[in-house]
């Protein structure tokens, strides 16, 4: 080990020893010696860097000349870590050797006739000390006897303690107590298991119980209470990454770690009643214990990872789905990564299903078309567009995509809620479509989708937006302007890459823009109108009127076409936008008579939009939270941010999303926080594609010609068995693309009161499970097992290709029924079977996993002596509704 | 009120209160006989409820409540909103008991005027202003402390944050102007009002249509019940297995159980034990003889307008009040629609024509029922809009803003006055931070705290529930003017 203040005297002896080897040195014009052969030019390179003490691995350093063959001795230095907060090793950390004959090195390297390179090892001595990996670098300096490569002057290798494997993890283990004299009941755990090398470790705790609201939580020394870390985020943490980074007193990691093995740090949990600290834990060294191994997965941990992902990934699990994944996975479940990143290639490779596609092909036979139906016995197209999400969702080939889809839907929302999306409903499923197609695309180029696309104009109200005119007393409309930075990139406020806020110097978090700078970015859309309209034959034709308003016809061909600038309307003075990091995005003059300069300036903005450094982080959490869990840890977010880039790399980003550890980590089976309650549509469409739900009318063509179909063309894209969905407004409590405002079906900050807001926790799906949604969800559930989820109205009675009988849609129990046949046993047995069967597809075995049977007892139990008649509707009736089934590990 | 997750603590004072409530807890169904013995123990004729109507979206009420006549307000007012300016000649006039203060520059200089009007679809609403049933506090927005324009412009002062972000002020006007939200004010209302909501079937936070910020409580310890618009819904094929397994799985999500496995228990578990108790206060309703839809209907609300839907199931649940032991109960309601960025003319008269219908069909069926002085009605949004329009012609919009007018409804309301003071309409002088954005001569927390101390809040701690109301006046100081209720 190095102290401290002899690192400086290394330092400083290297630079002096280069200075004078560099002013007496060959190559600056010295003195002629008579014969010109150049000097040999030596070099050092590092062949093996680490070193570690406990499994005596060695590090290398390799010494090269260029030329000659003489015998050469090579000056050299040896110092430690520039950064003087770094371990620095001493030499009673090491032996130098050589490889060649294992003679100790001296103070010059050696080189024999003849050798033209040699080896140099760094043994490390196995103290028993704790040490930070320590760094030791060899610098060559000048003599008049060889020149020296100048970008091969230098090699470091580091010594440390142990490799990063997960048995030489260090356990620190300690329990949440009342700090000082407070009177609380709030308790918990807190384990921080170090790595092998001591240079960073991982910090897990929960807790529960505080007496009030959390305010703070830090990591301490005891017993003067100096704050060492400032959490950045509130609540449970799972494997947060501390770096033991020198804080409060400590200038270096090595104080740091002595002070960690000695017992002297803590962590607290700082409350609105105590704000000094509410509760404690300390980090104690628990050298008994060693780490799980994380890497090792069982059988039975493999098969639940497969139901985890795909209940990620897809509108809901099926067996062919997880047979083919665990086909390919290996017992131990090692390369599961590469099996997941295979499937998600694989499903962006898939061609994608459009909804405008099957909305208008549902039409045919529902529409306007035939002349034989009357006009008001026609299904309207909305009607038809919303259902056409279902056979997408339930059969669709591109899972991932559509998920995706639906997903950027609840952040770049727009809304039927509204009646002019709702009428322009072909305009609407394009909009969808634009999402699906951009889902493995860059985020950059889908926001300007989206802003130029009409149904957004229409929602947002930036559709026929004028430039101001302060005569007159009108603004142009700042909706759009709002909620691009609020809502579709950058938020509020200022974040870290990791999503947690940045505080200003005031203490207070840092605002991305005012007022001033919406009402500047409203100017940016202004101009735009619709690009296409329909002429007096129904032919689609450019539109030059910028007024030209919303109606939706037939054909819609103003809603499915991007909107356009016209010069007149927009605003092409100079505007200074937001800033990112004290650099402010401004936007120069353009000119009316150039049509491309709007466009260049929208496309600057909405690069600038996207680029700023708050918007990955933003949208990382909320992409997480549409398929994994609602609070990931802030290395989560950091590490999908990432991903996401500057541009929005969607395809990096839903793969960082999926295949990372936090997603992938069994572990989380027994948390009592991390997931998600599955959100309406997701959890009605799991039990729908397991239960092969179906009309009678195949969206392909019929193999029996008795039947009707609808003959779509793009039927293979489906699943064989993929039948038209007239789900109508079931009140299962969410629809596709229909939330209440901009601001989607719930808010990614939603934390319900009790237990999940004291502990700092969001569950925004929770904002939808109100009492009476609840039972409203119950009953529709309770429909679709007795086949009357269905839109059967007026519309459909008069319709002359299918019967309302055709259009019922039913669930199919064969699955469950070739479970319980193909059980031997007792009814308990096969009631056991079914039971499970369930809650493998639907639920990735949570129930069976969890600590209280009681829930699964009274299943099995009851379905056991159920009537062959409610057998299967009692079984899918209770996985759909208890509270075991509800949620996504 | 979920028993469940009640504190130790406090589930002894309840029992204190309440010697049946521990047996009440574990019969979760069959209820009706247990509430009636309750009953007796609370004074039932000490029964005051609040609904709070919120406009979300942001109203534009400087088009619901107009000046008129001959004066520079009404040429302000004619001036800066161009071409959605509403004619005099349509408007409702209204016959102000005492006149209205309006604001004259700084240091609180007022004048008067006595000259204003209602929407041309809101006959009823100037009607119920004239008999002395409604009010209008004018001006009203989020505020952290007292606020000039000058120190808005040299930003020397604490703004609430993200002002003009919907989110932000829609939960800032139901809660305070701070960041992060912690709670809002129905719902730390009622946890200081637990001594008056002894019920443990049903809680006293009742929202109508989905769960908000204003019925969020401080500690956590009384979830919001949520109706549907048309009330409880009941289950379909509830058959006994079904039931059975239900009810064991509410018995098996225990302290070990993931939380929001838990949330799901909870809400559930109150799902079931209120719907006796929903279904029973509808019955008794219907029991009283009162016209609901016939009423409603007269004063032309839309039947399945949801504003009318969830009216009626508020007044049917003050109606059937007598099935609970709360008396302090909290209701909220959205009516939704009002951010009109574009047609603001049509579209917003559309909406004032619901609120009109609304208001009077509600204020008619408490009349009938015998509780319109029982029955605090208050309408809040989360902020006006733009003076100066989004474009020139009859399809412009407004956009965001700052303050604007709330009203409060009942019986015991000083009705016939418009509170707080009126801005003076100018632009950018004043109280103008732009396009007519208004600063806020009352904030919404005196205008709250007012009702708060009503349904029975001690003024001494009306600042623990809204921390900001000590940067302002007293809301009980004549000089706020701010003597809404009787």
């Amino acid at each position: 080990m190095l102290k401290l203040n002899s690192i400086s005297g290394f330092l400083i002896s290297a630079l002096l020893l280069s200075c004078c080897g560099g002013g007496s040195g060959a190559g600056n014009g010295g003195p002629n010696i008579g014969t010109p052969t150049p000097l040999p030019s030596v070099s050092l390179s590092t062949i093996t860097q680490q070193a570690y003490e406990q499994s005596s691995q060695i590090a290398k350093v390799k010494l090269e000349r260029s030329s000659s063959n003489a015998r050469l001795n090579v000056k050299y230095a040896i110092s430690g870590a520039l950064d003087i907060t770094k371990g620095s090793a001493s030499s009673d950390d090491y032996q130098l050797t050589y490889s060649d004959d294992n003679s100790a090195v001296g103070a010059r390297f050696e080189m024999a006739a003849n050798q033209s390179y040699r080896i140099i090892e760094v043994t490390p001595v196995n103290d028993t000390q704790h040490e930070v990996p320590e760094k030791l670098i060899f610098t060559l300096t000048a003599d008049s006897t060889y020149s020296i490569a100048s970008d091969q002057s230098n090699a470091s290798v580091t010594i440390s303690d142990a490799d990063n494997s997960s048995a030489n993890g260090k356990v620190f283990i300690g329990a949440f107590a009342p700090q000082g004299g407070a009177n609380t009941i709030g308790n918990g755990q807190l384990s921080f298991i170090l790595q092998g090398d001591n240079d960073s470790g991982l910090l897990s705790y929960s807790f529960s119980d505080l007496g009030t609201e959390q305010t703070d939580q830090h990591i301490h020394l005891s017993p003067s209470g100096t704050m060492i870390k400032d959490i950045e985020t509130m609540g449970n943490l799972s494997n947060y990454a501390w770096n033991l980074a020198p804080g409060g007193i400590f200038k270096t990691e090595q104080e740091m770690l002595d002070t960690l093995f000695d017992g002297n740090f803590y962590v607290n949990i700082h409350s609105a009643d105590y704000p000094s600290g509410e509760i404690s834990a300390p980090l104690s060294y628990q050298a008994s214990i060693t780490p799980e191994n994380p890497g090792e997965l069982s059988p039975q941990q493999v098969d639940l990872d497969i139901l985890r992902f795909l209940t990620q990934s897809t509108f809901g699990a099926t067996p062919e789905q997880y047979q083919q994944l665990r086909g390919e996975i290996n017992p131990e479940g090692d390369n599961r990564i590469d099996v997941y990143s295979a499937w998600i290639d694989q499903q962006i490779g898939k061609p994608q299903t459009s909804l405008l596609a099957l909305t208008d092909a549902t039409l045919e036979k529902f529409g306007t078309e035939d002349i034989t139906i009357a006009r008001d016995r026609q299904e309207p197209g909305q009607n038809i567009r919303s259902d056409s999400f279902w056979p997408i969702a339930l059969y669709g080939h591109d899972q991932l995509r559509q998920r995706m889809a639906f997903a950027l839907s609840e952040i770049l929302v727009i809304s039927e809620e509204n009646s002019d999306v709702d009428n322009a409903y072909r305009g609407t499923a394009d909009y969808w479509d634009m999402l699906a197609r951009n889902a493995f695309g860059s985020y950059r180029e889908t926001l300007e989708e989206v802003t130029r696309h009409p149904a957004m104009g229409v929602y947002l109200s930036h559709l026929r937006n004028q430039k101001a005119d302060p005569e007159s007393g009108y603004y142009p409309d700042e909706n759009y302007a709002r909620e691009v930075m609020q809502l579709f990139t950058f938020g509020l406020v200022q974040r870290q890459k990791n999503g947690a806020i940045v505080l200003g110097d005031n203490s207070l978090p840092i605002a991305t823009y005012d007022n001033s700078v919406i009402k500047n970015m409203a100017r940016v859309f202004t101009g735009l109108s619709f690009s296409y309209a329909k002429n007096d034959d129904n032919e689609k034709v450019v539109n030059n009127n910028f007024f030209r308003g919303n109606y939706a016809n037939d054909y819609q061909y103003r809603y499915t076409e991007p909107m356009k600038f016209f010069a007149d309307y927009h605003d092409y003075d100079a505007k200074v936008l937001f800033s990112d990091n004290g650099n402010e995005l401004t936007i120069a003059p353009g000119s009316p008579s150039d049509p491309s300069s709007a466009d260049d300036e929208l496309n600057r903005v909405i690069t600038g939009l996207v680029a700023h450094s708050s918007t990955a982080p933003n949208i990382a959490l909320k992409l997480i939270q549409r398929f994994v869990t609602s609070n990931p840890s802030p290395d989560y977010i950091e590490r999908v941010a990432t991903a996401f880039g500057d541009q929005g790399d969607l395809r990096a980003t839903v793969k960082a999303i999926l295949l990372d550890e936090e997603a992938r980590n069994p572990a989380v089976a027994s948390s009592v926080t991390f997931g998600k309650v599955k959100e309406p549509v997701l959890k009605f469409t799991a039990l729908m594609r397991l239960l092969q739900v179906g009309s009678s009318v195949p969206l392909g063509s019929s193999s029996d010609d008795a039947i009707a179909s609808l003959n779509y063309a793009q039927a293979d894209q489906f699943d064989d068995g993929a039948t038209l969905m007239r789900v109508a407004n079931a009140a299962i409590g969410q629809k596709a693309l229909a939330a209440q405002s901009v601001f989607n079906f719930f808010a990614p900050e939603f934390s319900p009161s009790g237990a999940l807001s004291r502990n700092s926790l969001v569950s925004p799906e929770l904002q939808l499970i109100t009492e009476s949604q609840l039972f409203d969800s119950f009953n529709s559930l309770h429909r679709l097992l007795i086949n009357r989820f269905n839109r059967n109205n007026a519309y459909t009675k008069f319709n002359i290709h299918f019967s309302v009988e055709q259009l019922n849609i039913g669930l199919n129990f064969s699955r469950l029924e070739s479970v319980w046949n193909s059980t031997q046993g007792s009814g308990i047995d096969k009631a056991t079977a079914v039971v499970d069967y369930l809650d493998f597809y639907l639920n990735a075995g949570q129930l069976a996993a969890a600590d209280n049977n009681g829930t699964r007892a009274a299943m099995i139990n009851n379905i056991a002596v159920a009537s062959a008649e409610d057998r299967y509707t009692l079984a899918v009736y209770a996985a759909g509704n208890v509270a075991e089934f509800q949620l996504q590990k | 009120m979920s028993t469940i997750r009640l504190s130790r603590r406090r589930f002894l004072q309840k029992s204190s209160q309440l010697s049946l409530a521990s047996a009440a807890a574990v019969n979760s169904i069959g209820m009706l006989g247990l509430l009636g013995a309750s009953q007796s123990l609370s004074d039932a004729s000490d029964h005051k409820a609040l609904v709070y109507i919120m406009l979300v979206g942001g109203n534009d009420s400087y088009n619901m409540l107009i000046p008129t006549g001959d004066n520079q307000l009404r040429r302000n007012y004619e001036t800066h909103r161009g071409a959605v300016a509403l004619p005099e000649a349509d408007l409702h006039s209204l016959q102000l008991a005492i006149p209205a203060k309006v604001y004259a520059g700084a240091d609180n200089a007022t004048t008067n005027s006595t000259e204003f009007a209602m929407h041309p679809a809101c006959p009823a609403m100037a009607e119920l202003f004239n008999n002395g049933e409604l009010a209008v506090v004018c001006n009203t927005g989020n505020l952290i402390q007292p606020t000039s324009k000058a120190q808005f412009d040299d930003g020397s002062v604490a703004l609430p944050p993200q002002l003009f972000s919907h989110s932000d002020q829609q939960r800032q006007l139901q809660s305070e102007p701070t960041n992060p939200f912690r709670y809002g004010w129905g719902g730390g209302m009622a946890e200081r009002l637990a001594d008056y909501n002894s019920d443990n079937n049903v809680s006293p936070l009742i929202a109508v249509g989905g769960l908000n910020s204003f019925q969020v409580t401080q500690e956590g310890l009384i979830n919001t019940y949520s109706l549907g618009d048309s009330g409880a819904p009941s289950l379909d094929g509830f058959a006994r297995a079904r039931q059975q397994i239900l009810e064991a799985s509410i018995q098996s999500i225990d302290a070990q159980a993931h939380l929001m496995a838990q949330k799901y228990r909870d809400t559930f578990d109150a799902a079931i034990k209120a719907q006796t108790v929903v279904q029973g206060a509808f019955t008794q309703a219907e029991s009283l003889g009162v016209d609901y839809d016939g009423i409603f209907a007269a004063a032309g609300a839309v039947a399945t307008d949801r504003s009318t839907q969830r009216l009626k199931t508020v007044a049917k649940m003050i109606a059937g009040r007598s099935l609970t032991t709360n008396q302090r109960p909290v209701y909220f309601l959205e009516i939704h629609g009002f951010d009109t960025h574009q047609k603001l003319l049509s579209d917003h008269h559309k909406l004032m024509t619901e609120l009109n219908a609304a208001l009077k069909g509600f204020r008619d069926v408490l009349v009938a029922q015998g509780d319109f002085d029982k029955v605090l009605t208050m309408v809040g949004s989360e902020f006006a809009r733009t003076m100066t329009p989004n474009g020139e012609d009859a399809e412009a919009g407004t956009d965001h803003a700052w303050g604007g007018h709330s009203m409060v409804m009942g019986g015991m309301v000083n009705g016939g006055q418009l509170f707080g003071t009126h801005p003076d309409l100018k632009l950018d002088q004043g109280l103008d931070t732009g396009r007519g954005r208004w600063i806020p001569t009352t904030t919404n927390s005196q205008c709250s705290a007012v009702v708060a101390h009503w349904m029975g809040i001690q003024q001494s701690s009306l600042s623990s529930l809204f921390p900001s109301l000590d940067n302002f006046d007293s809301p009980f100081d004549a000089a706020t003017n701010l003597d809404f209720i009787a």
